[in-house]
C-alpha cells in the first residue's frame, strides 16, 4: 500500500473519533481531498529534492486519542530541566499533558488553550504546505498562545513522541498569536524516544501583531529513528519583529518547510538555523521569507554541519514583492562537511519585484577555513585540537545569541555529546 | 637567533622570495622594509610555516634547529610568534580561551605544567591593562566584531602572554592612529630583551620612531638589497624606495 492510500485508509477509519471543535469532520476530510489531490512530495520535485520521505512508505499515521499512564512515564523520563522563569507546556504523543505541564497561575496577559484540531489556511496554501494538511486532517489537539496588547511572557511548550501505545503517529499543533505591542518568548522542543520508529508531523501558524516582538528558540532532538516533518507559517505585521532560532540534532529523517511573510511596512525576521547530523540521517529546510510590504527586513544565518554519511540541505528563498521597497536582505548560509560520506547542500535564492531593495548574501560549503586554522597554528594549538574548536565555533556561533542562558547551556551540551574522540575533549572544556 | 640563507618561496605560481639571506642575532630588533609587492608578508609566512608559503630552496635556521622543517604549530612552540598583518576573526572560540590554551601549548613544550588558572587570569589582566584593553575582550570570540586598531592591540597582547623567543610583526603599525600605534610600539617595546629577536616588518618609517631598531634592511623583490642602521630608515622616509629598486635593477 503506498503512503496515501495508507492514510486515506487511516482517516477512514480514525474520522469518527477525531474530535470535531476547530476542525469539523468535513474540515477534516477537505483537507485530506487537498493532499490525496496533490500527492505526497517526492524527490523530483525541487523543493523536496533532499528530504527523506521514503519512511512515510511505511508508517501508519492514525494519531493517539488518550493518553495512556505508560506513556506520561515515558515522556517524564525524556523531559530536559525545566527552564527558569518560563511557564512550561508539555503535549505527549500529540496530547497535553497536564501532569506534566507547570504554570505560573498568573496568566491575565496571556492565554494558553487547547483547541481540537488546527487548520492555519494549509490546503490553500500551495504544495509546499501539504504536510500543513496532513496536520489539519489528523490533528486531535492543538496548542493556542495568544498574547494580549501589553503581554511580556516566558513559554515552553514541549512535544515529546514516546509511542508508547500502538500508535507511532503524533501531530503536534501550535498557534501562537501575538497582539499589537505585545512580548513573548516561546520556546519550541521536540524530544522523543531513541528505540522506536515515530512519526512527528508538526504544524504551526504564528502572528505577530503590529508593533509585537516574537522570540522563538525551537529545539528539535527527536528520537534517533524518527521521522521529523514540520510546517511552519508566519505572518508579522508593522514594525513587528520576529526572532526565530532553530537548533536541529534529531531525527533519522526531518524536513522543515517555514513560510514567513513579512505583511506589513517595516516588519522584521531574524532566522537563524544551527544543524549538526550525522550517521544516516538526513535533514532539509526549505524557507521562503515573502517581502510583502515597504521596509522590510530579513537577516538569514546558516549553519550545517555533517559527519558520517548524513545528507544536510538548506533551501533559503527570499522574494521582495512589488510593494516592499525599501527592504533589506541578507543570508549567510554555511555548510560543513566533517565525515567522508557526506552530502551537504545549500540554496540561496532571492526573487525581486522592486529596483530600491538591498540584498546580500553569502553562501558557503567545504571544510574547516584554512586562515582560521592557519591562526590558530600559528598559536601552537595542536592540529586536532585547532580542527575541533572550529567545529565547535562553527557550530555554536548562532546559539551563542539565544537570550536564555540555561536554554544555550543545554543546546551546548546537546551539541558536545554528538563530538567524539578529540573533537569530544575540547567540546567538554568549551560548554 | 635566526639565520635565513639563500630562501626562494614561490606562491601560486609567482616566485616571491629569490634567494633571501638574513641573519637577526639574539637580542636585536631588526626592521624589513620595502615597497608593495617586495615580499614582506611572505617572509613573514614562510617563518610562521603558513601552508602555500614553502620554500623551495634555502634554508633557515632556529636557534640551532631546521625551522623549514617543523610544522606550524611546533614553530609557535618552540617560540616563534607571527603578528599577523590582517588577523582573522574567529567567532565562537573566546579570548580567554584561545590565550590559555596557546600558553598551555608553549609550557608544554618547554616541560612545564599547565598554568594556574588564577596566575593566569592575573597576568592577562595585568597586560591588558598595559595595553589599555577593556577586559570584555576576553569573553568576545578571537577578533570577532574589533576594529583595525583593536585586532593589532590583540596580536600585540597575545605576543605579550606568550613571550616569544622570536616575534616576527607583520605591518602590525598598519592602520593604527597615532596614540594606538604608541601603545602597540609600548608593547613591542617592553618585550625587547637579550633572550629575544623581533623582526618588523613595516612599509613606513613611523612605527621606528618609537622602536628603534638595531638594523634596517630593504627587500626588493625578493632579497636584501641593503641593510644598514636605524638612519637607513629615515634615509628612506625621505628618498622612498625608487633609487634602491632602481639600483636593484640595474
Amino acid at each position: 500500500m503506498s503512503a496515501i492510500e495508507q492514510l486515506t485508509a487511516d482517516h477512514a477509519a480514525v474520522l469518527d473519533a477525531l474530535p470535531a471543535g476547530a476542525m469539523p469532520h468535513a474540515a477534516r476530510r477537505a483537507a485530506l481531498a487537498t493532499l490525496t489531490a496533490q500527492g505526497l512530495p517526492g524527490g523530483r520535485e525541487e523543493n523536496w529534492r533532499y528530504a527523506n520521505l521514503r519512511p512515510l512508505e511505511q508508517l501508519r499515521f492514525t494519531p493517539r486519542l488518550t493518553l495512556e499512564a505508560a506513556a506520561l512515564v515515558r515522556a517524564a523520563e525524556l523531559l530536559p530541566a525545566p527552564l527558569p522563569g518560563f511557564d512550561r507546556y508539555v503535549i505527549v504523543d500529540g496530547l497535553f499533558a497536564v501532569a506534566l505541564s507547570a504554570a505560573s497561575g498568573e496568566v491575565n496577559d496571556v492565554e494558553v488553550a487547547l483547541q481540537a484540531g488546527i487548520d492555519a489556511g494549509y490546503a490553500s496554501a500551495g504544495g509546499d504546505a501539504r504536510f500543513g494538511a496532513l496536520a489539519s486532517a489528523f490533528a486531535p489537539q492543538a496548542i493556542r498562545v495568544t498574547a494580549r496588547t501589553g503581554a511580556a511572557r516566558d513559554i515552553e511548550v514541549v512535544f515529546v513522541a514516546t509511542a508508547a501505545g500502538s500508535e507511532t503517529a503524533s501531530y503536534p499543533a501550535l498557534l501562537v498569536q501575538l497582539a499589537p505591542n505585545a512580548r513573548l518568548r516561546l520556546v519550541e522542543r521536540h524530544i522523543g524516544a531513541h528505540d522506536v520508529a515515530t512519526f512527528a508531523n508538526a504544524a504551526l501558524a504564528i502572528e505577530v501583531g503590529a508593533a509585537a516582538r516574537l522570540r522563538h528558540v525551537r529545539v528539535q532532538q527527536a528520537g534517533a529513528l524518527a521521522t521529523h516533518i514540520e510546517t511552519l507559517r508566519a505572518e508579522v505585521a508593522d514594525s513587528a519583529e520576529y526572532v526565530l532560532d532553530t537548533i536541529a540534532l534529531g531525527a533519522l529523517a526531518a524536513r522543515s518547510t517555514l513560510h514567513v511573510r513579512l505583511a506589513g511596512r517595516g516588519a522584521r525576521i531574524a532566522y537563524g538555523r544551527s544543524v549538526a547530523i550525522d550517521g544516516t540521517q538526513v535533514n532539509d529546510a526549505a524557507v521562503v521569507i515573502e517581502h510583502a510590504a515597504p521596509a522590510t527586513v530579513t537577516a538569514q544565518d546558516y549553519r550545517g554541519i555533517a559527519a558520517g554519511r548524513s545528507r544536510v540541505a538548506f533551501n533559503g528563498h527570499v522574494i521582495m514583492r512589488a510593494n516592499a521597497a525599501g527592504s533589506a536582505s541578507s543570508q549567510s548560509l554555511r555548510s560543513l562537511l566533517a565525515g567522508p560520506g557526506t552530502v551537504v547542500d545549500e540554496r540561496p535564492h532571492i526573487e525581486i519585484y522592486t529596483d530600491d531593495v538591498k540584498a546580500s548574501h553569502g553562501a558557503t560549503a567545504g571544510k574547516i577555513d584554512e586562515q582560521m586554522l592557519f591562526y590558530l597554528l600559528s598559536r601552537g594549538i595542536e592540529r586536532r585540537t585547532a580542527k575541533s574548536l572550529l567545529k565547535w565555533a562553527f557550530l555554536t556561533e548562532l546559539v551563542a545569541r539565544i537570550p536564555i542562558a540555561d536554554l544555550r547551556a543545554q543546546v551546548e551540551r546537546a551539541f558536545a555529546q554528538r563530538f567524539t574522540g578529540e573533537d569530544a575533549a575540547v567540546a567538554q572544556e568549551l560548554v | 637567533m635566526l639565520k635565513i640563507n639563500d630562501l626562494h618561496v614561490t606562491v601560486g605560481d609567482r616566485k616571491v622570495l629569490d634567494g633571501l639571506s638574513l641573519e637577526v642575532p639574539t637580542g636585536e630588533v631588526h626592521a624589513i622594509m620595502g615597497p608593495n609587492g617586495s615580499g614582506k608578508s611572505t617572509l613573514a609566512y614562510a617563518l610562521a610555516g603558513r601552508p602555500g608559503y614553502e620554500a623551495s630552496r634555502g634554508s633557515v635556521q632556529y636557534d640551532g634547529q631546521d625551522l623549514l622543517a617543523m610544522a606550524a604549530e611546533e614553530r609557535a612552540r618552540a617560540g616563534v610568534f607571527l603578528g599577523f598583518q590582517y588577523p582573522v576573526e574567529i567567532p565562537g572560540v573566546n579570548n580567554v580561551y584561545l590565550l590559555k590554551a596557546a600558553l598551555n601549548a608553549r609550557r608544554k613544550a618547554a616541560g612545564l605544567p599547565e598554568v594556574d588558572a588564577f596566575e593566569f587570569l592575573e597576568l592577562v589582566r595585568d597586560k591588558m591593562k598595559f595595553m589599555q584593553m577593556d577586559e570584555g575582550f576576553l569573553s568576545r570570540g578571537v577578533n570577532e566584531g574589533f576594529s583595525g586598531g583593536e585586532k593589532k592591540r590583540n596580536e600585540i597582547l597575545q605576543m605579550l602572554v606568550l613571550e616569544p623567543r622570536l616575534a616576527v610583526l607583520d605591518e602590525t603599525d598598519s592602520g593604527l592612529d597615532i596614540d594606538a600605534m604608541k601603545v602597540v610600539a609600548r608593547g613591542i617595546e617592553s618585550l625587547r630583551g637579550p633572550e629575544r629577536s623581533i623582526v618588523l616588518v613595516t612599509h613606513y618609517q613611523r612605527l621606528l620612531d618609537h622602536v628603534r631598531p638595531d638594523r634596517v634592511h630593504v627587500l626588493s623583490r625578493g632579497r636584501i638589497v641593503r641593510s644598514g642602521d636605524a638612519a637607513l630608515a629615515l634615509e628612506l622616509e625621505r628618498r622612498g624606495y625608487d633609487w634602491l629598486t632602481e639600483v636593484d635593477a640595474a
